[in-house]
């Protein structure tokens, strides 16, 4: 065992333990003492032998120690070599940290390409204070870099943290020169940040993305999927607090692919012009929220879509007006729309998810249905009264008349209820019913904007006779103020129904732009019905309740509507002085080019012809100069009705 | 374990190796492993330097001044002879056992993740139970030579040296240190088994101490959980377990020759105490198997030329201090490297030499320095009366 005290003598055989004693050569080994003198305990032993005993047990513990590292050895063999393979595995799993590489959302756009939100690269500026030397001095020089004060940025540096985020988006360029400062425990993360150049214009059709990056409203929702675009991989070495280890490279999986973007049917400057002619009258009647929609009738394309809502809530619903001259006169400084004005964008796209009894707009179903299936002509005479009780309900005109021959033209450009009710009768229940959801009501209008709602609409089951009144002037059904110009368009484009679109073309990120597949149509009048029906509402402009969308120049036909509002909490019946005002209708009449709705919610004066008219006949006659639609002949640019008109004169004509 | 050359007789290399001074290779060994473990903790200790002082050198730093006075120490207790420590025996037993009071006085003593174990004086802690190594080492050997001076039985052997082993032990252990405890009673076996009492009684008292470790091990939660995590790993590997875990991984992930100087992925705070209990874990993933069998050849080599210096030591008592010295550093080794690769639960005892230690390799540093004392004072066998175990010079 022992190579120090074993003999060392050539020649020799191995060398012996002394304890082994049936060894013969041993001539100068003299007799060893012997190694448990019995009793032992007792024994005084010799310092020889003393001696002796130590070196035998010495040979024992060097045997344990060696048989211990024997072990040791074995086992670090066992762990380094045989396993190794499975625990340099578990190292680089545990290291290995796969990183989400965000790609750039894509631009939305309007049709000609003006921005509307896009998506510019940025970068995260984090300081791993323990790596930090110099605070002073680094927190001088990032300071400016930054844009932050070296007072605020030297105790940041300072934390005692190891991760401190100190910008959040930093320009790419200011990011540079960051990096070129090369301070160690300063990393940079790609970032992106999402800029809008026109404020909010649009901002409920365009949507929003959040904290995560993903669109949660509007297109940015619904066309998530697209604009999100593919985000890369990157694999990286970490250390559990989520700091890449030095001397290790980035292997990147997977390079962030940028979203498609969106080329949308609107146009900004229509658009910027309906939000404002809309702004200034919420604001001129107090209204809580209006919406306007202006479309190319032929494509369905949506030229523009306002959507607002009044920032402080209006005042009691029906009281007076203080000092107002209405929204028609209300022109000149534009309103602010945003933060710290009168005016915000709505936080939904109203026109499709904001659902109302729309009124007398809704008379369309009753008169196209008569007028197809040969129950009226525009000349057809009734003697009309200004009330009528149905089931022991009483209904009545909006003003007192006496019992009068009107023809159904006459009807419909004094917007009579009793009137109406009496053509409806004439058509029935059945068809009634089925013009409501052939016109597109009842069903999502097919755009698949999110909170897109296909209203409620009165079934066969629900059905009572008083429908023959309420729901021929559009109450009971609720629809959106989208479903009530997609019906108007129908109108407008000769009895064919298109199916409204917001989005004209994807632009991949190499620039390529793919159109999207135009809009599917259906007939839902005869052509002849619709000529007819045209003609029949331009006398609503001419000289009925909707005088005040005329538009200098250009033949108009429309129709306005003045709805009760219901009660949402369950009650019964509707809100005393609340009242939805409508007007939708197109232009020029004769051929109809643009068709356009404004709808008010709760405005005072509360008729549609004395609110929305006005609004319709402003961002009308701008779409109609901006695509320079030819004027109609023989009005000589001159409006065909005596516009303008006085506010008094207005609501009287309205009524 | 003799080489030997193809005619059968001893290698040359042997011979050779056996008229070289035992001073000499321990002050070697003992100069490669501080200079390795000094490096090694450098690469072990940058981030957790960083976080705690932040600057990546600060725990080398420490470490450096520490080995400083370490070397001072060692070349004092080197050259002082230690046959004068005989007279200072007892002394240095009472200022242990003061030490470890000491330390159990609430508020006095400094507490480190529930082990009060330190005594501070300002930025300088000291372990008692490290001195009280040394100071048991030195009594136990003074004791079986007094005694046999005096002629008395084994007996009267026995009595003293397990009652104040199980006195210092039992102190260490309420501490709770498990670890330094079995190096307490590892010392204080090693100087009765070197005594050549018969192995009857010591074998008794070996069986009692296991008898007690493995009952103090079980009613104590804090080393059950450990004793628990190292009989099954893999179901404590996020508790309890983790550490031997990271430690496996650490050296498994190392393969032959290492990931390079530094370079290992572990001591970024996925093992704890990388540059001091698990340092052995570092060297394994940095340096590799060749590293890690590196240092166990050196503190292999250590311990047995340490043995080589008691077996010629001059007189009784340099033989059997040298062996509990031996003893001290090869039952930390082992406690320390065991708990590294798994095959010992973890008790936090740091690595002999190598481990970021302070006062522990101060201490340590005392002891070697004896055990050279010890080596300078050897008595080499002359070629003609080797191969017999007695005196080198007659008595």
């Amino acid at each position: 065992m022992s190579p120090t005290l074993a003999p060392a003598r050539p020649a020799r055989p191995a060398p012996s333990r002394p304890e082994a004693p049936a060894r013969p050569s041993r001539p100068k080994t003299p007799a060893r003492p012997p190694r448990r003198p019995a009793p032992g305990r007792k024994a005084v032993r010799s310092a020889a032998a003393r001696r002796a005993a130590l070196s035998r047990r010495v040979r024992f513990l060097r045997l344990g120690l060696v048989v211990a590292l024997v072990i040791v050895a074995a086992r670090l063999v066992d762990v380094q070599v045989v396993h190794s393979g499975q625990y340099q595995q578990q190292a680089s799993q545990e290291v290995t940290q796969k990183v989400t590489v965000p790609a750039l959302r894509g631009t939305i756009t309007d049709r000609n390409g003006v921005v509307l939100v896009t998506s510019v690269p940025t970068d995260e500026v984090i300081a791993d204070d323990f790596q930090i030397r110099h605070p002073a001095t680094e927190a001088k020089a990032l300071a400016p870099l930054l844009g932050l004060s070296a007072a605020t940025l030297r105790p940041l540096l300072s934390e005692r943290n190891g991760y401190v985020p100190l910008v959040q988006h930093l320009s790419t360029a200011r990011a540079k020169k960051v990096s070129n400062l090369a301070f160690p425990g300063i990393t940079m993360m790609g970032n992106s940040v999402t800029e809008t150049p026109d404020g909010t214009l649009a901002a409920p059709i365009v949507g929003g993305v959040n904290a995560a990056g993903a669109g949660d409203a509007g297109l940015e929702s619904q066309y998530n999927s697209r604009l999100s675009g593919r985000p890369g991989q990157e694999t990286l070495l970490e250390s559990p607090i989520g700091v890449q280890l030095p001397g290790t490279s980035v292997a990147e999986k997977s390079s962030p692919a940028a979203g498609t973007g969106l080329q949308l049917t609107i146009d900004a400057p229509l658009q910027y012009t309906a939000e404002q002619d809309l702004a200034q009258e919420i604001v001129a009647s107090h209204a809580k929220s209006g919406t306007a929609v202006v479309m190319d009738v032929q494509t369905g394309q949506i030229l523009a879509m306002a959507n607002l809502v009044a920032s402080t809530p209006a005042g009691s619903p029906g009281s007076p007006p203080a000092g107002t001259s209405g929204g028609a006169g209300n022109g000149g400084t534009p309103v602010t729309i945003g933060p710290g004005g009168p005016v915000q964008e709505a936080p939904t796209n109203l026109a499709v998810t904001h659902l109302y009894e729309p009124g007398s707009v809704f008379k369309i179903v009753t008169f196209s249905a008569a007028l197809a299936d040969g129950v009226i002509t525009p000349t057809t005479t009734y003697t009309v009264p200004d009330t009528r009780t149905i089931d022991g309900y009483l209904f009545h005109d909006a003003t007192p008349h006496p019992t009068q021959p009107m023809t159904a033209t006459q009807i419909i450009a004094q917007s009579s209820n009793i009137g109406t009710s009496f053509i409806a009768q004439g058509l029935g229940e059945t068809r009634l019913l089925a013009q409501v959801k052939k016109l597109g009501f009842g069903s999502p209008t097919g755009l698949h904007f999110p909170g897109d709602s296909p209203g409620l609409i009165v079934t066969r089951n629900q059905w009572s006779t008083t429908d023959y009144v309420s729901l021929a002037i559009g109450q009971t059904d609720a629809v959106s103020p989208l479903q009530v110009l997609d019906a108007f368009n129908a109108e407008a484009n000769g009895g064919v129904f298109v199916t409204p679109k917001l989005v004209r073309a994807t632009i991949a990120p190499s620039g390529a732009v793919k159109a999207t597949a135009p809009s599917t149509t259906r007939r839902v009048m005869p052509a002849p019905v619709a000529k007819e029906l045209a003609t029949m509402m331009e006398t609503v402009v001419n000289n009925g309740t909707g005088v005040a969308a005329s538009v200098p120049g250009y033949l108009i036909a429309g129709k306005t509507g003045t709805a009760q509002i219901p009660y949402t909490n369950g009650q019964v019946g509707y809100i005393t002085g609340a009242f939805d005002a409508t007007f939708v209708g197109f232009a020029p009449a004769n051929h109809p080019v643009l068709s356009a709705i404004v709808e008010l919610d709760r405005p005072t004066p509360i008729y549609g012809g004395a609110v929305a008219a006005p609004v319709f006949s402003k961002i009308m006659a701008y779409a109609l100069h901006r695509y320079d639609v030819p004027t109609t002949p023989g009005l000589n640019g001159k409006a065909q009705a005596n516009v303008p008109l006085t506010q008094t004169q207005l609501v009287k004509a309205a009524t | 374990m003799t080489a030997t050359n193809a005619a059968g007789g001893t290698a040359r290399w042997v011979v050779t190796l056996r008229r070289v001074p035992t001073s000499t290779i321990l002050v070697a060994l003992i100069a490669v492993l501080c200079v390795f473990g000094t490096v090694m903790v450098g690469a072990a200790s940058e981030v957790v330097s960083i976080e705690t002082y932040g600057s990546a050198w600060s725990i080398m730093v420490r470490q450096c001044m520490w080995l400083g006075l370490g070397t001072a120490v060692l070349v004092v207790t080197a050259r002082m002879d230690y046959r004068r420590l005989r007279r200072l025996a007892k002394v240095i037993l009472i200022v242990g056992f003061g030490g470890l009071l000491l330390v159990l006085v609430p508020h006095l003593a400094v507490s480190v993740t529930g082990s009060s174990r330190w005594l501070g004086f300002g930025s300088f802690d000291v372990q008692p139970s490290e001195i009280m190594k040394l100071a048991l080492a030195i009594f136990a050997a003074d004791l079986v030579v007094r005694r046999e001076e005096a002629g008395g039985s084994e007996r009267t052997i026995l009595g003293p040296l397990v009652l104040v082993t199980g006195a210092a032990a039992l102190l260490v252990l309420v501490q709770p240190d498990m670890g330094t405890t079995v190096v307490l009673g590892c010392i204080g076996l090693s100087v009765l088994l070197a005594s050549g009492v018969s192995f009857r009684p010591v074998a008794k008292v070996a069986g009692a101490v296991v008898v007690i470790a493995v009952v103090a091990s079980l009613v104590d939660p804090y080393r059950r959980q450990r004793i628990l995590a190292f009989l099954n790993p893999g179901a404590h590997a996020s508790g309890s377990g983790y550490q031997v875990a990271q430690s496996l991984i650490g050296l498994g992930s190392g393969h032959l020759f290492g990931v390079g100087l530094g370079s290992g992925t572990e001591q970024w705070g996925y093992l704890p105490n990388p540059h001091s209990d698990f340092i052995f874990s570092v060297i394994g993933q940095d340096l590799g198997l060749v590293g890690a069998l590196f240092v166990i050849v050196l503190l292999g080599a250590m311990c047995w030329f340490g043995l080589r210096a008691a077996t010629r030591a001059p007189d009784r008592f340099g033989g059997l201090l040298g062996v509990a010295l031996v003893c001290w550093i090869a039952v930390e080794t082992l406690i320390n490297v065991g708990a590294v690769i798994g095959l010992l639960p973890v008790t936090g005892i740091p690595l002999p030499f190598v481990s970021y230690g302070g006062s522990s390799l101060v201490v340590t540093m005392a002891g070697a320095g004896v055990l050279v004392s010890i080596a300078r004072h050897e008595r080499v066998p002359s070629p003609d009366r080797l191969g017999v175990e007695r005196p080198v010079r007659p008595a």
